[in-house]
């Protein structure tokens, strides 16, 4: 899914500190950062969506398979 | 061939089979970011659901993966008596099977599951603490894969519940 780059701000951005870094730990589950953020964005959909993105992904790799096959 | 889900589960609700979407596309509807190239199915097994489960099949142009490439069609004896069932369909891969996990069938999962609307339909979809059991119960290398996420996904939708 594509994410909208950051915009540019006339107000200077605070930089977060050591305590966002500790939000961002999911050692204990052994992922990444980037795992966790797909699973927000999931979340973020409806059923239906969530639903028609999984098939569309699916339907894509069908078609780079069908295309590379023999 | 393309994977068109959402049109099987339309086919087989519209032939009123009596079912539970478990697996992958289950853990799908709920948020998982992992995708899968199959919607795990598991129907009542009684005479007249797999009657309809046989006429909605029919109507998927449903046949077995027969690895010798074989045109064998599930009927409703088939589907009364035998446990699994992985079949092609027009609307891609649909694996049927009559338990999952510690061989919790149907009526054990009822309770287990819940409804979600996917467009205009309402589909039976087991709740993801119980697919995480099925998978830790199944414990195949792309289970073991499967289950970190999935717990995560699980402790996202537990936390927003609790904010």
């Amino acid at each position: 899914m594509p994410v909208d780059p950051p915009r540019p701000s006339a107000e200077p951005v605070a930089e977060a500190g050591p305590d966002a870094a500790d939000a961002l730990d999911t050692s204990e589950s052994g992922l990444e950062w980037g795992d966790v953020s797909l699973i927000r964005q999931k979340l973020a959909l409806t059923p239906t969506e969530r639903l028609r993105a999984a098939q569309g992904l699916l339907n894509t790799v069908l078609r780079i398979r069908a295309r590379n096959a023999g | 061939m393309q994977a068109r889900f959402d049109e099987a589960l339309r086919v087989l609700t519209r032939h009123e089979v009596e079912f539970i979407v478990v697996g992958g596309i289950a853990a799908v509807l709920q948020g998982s970011p992992l995708t899968t190239e199959d919607v795990d199915l598991v129907y009542r097994v009684s005479d007249e659901n797999c009657r309809r489960l046989a006429e909605a099949l029919d109507e998927l142009d449903a046949s077995y993966a027969d690895p010798a490439g074989r045109i064998i069609r599930p009927d409703a004896k088939r589907l009364t008596s035998t446990r699994v069932h992985l079949l092609n369909t027009t609307c891609g891969r649909v694996d049927l099977m009559r338990t999952v996990g510690d061989d919790l069938a149907y009526p054990g999962l009822l309770g287990r599951s819940k409804e979600l609307e996917i467009e205009e339909l309402t589909v039976r979809v087991l709740e993801l603490e119980a697919i995480i059991e099925t998978k830790e119960h199944a414990d195949r290398p792309k289970d073991r894969y499967q289950l970190p996420f999935l717990r995560q996904l699980l402790a996202e939708i537990r936390r927003l519940r609790d904010e």
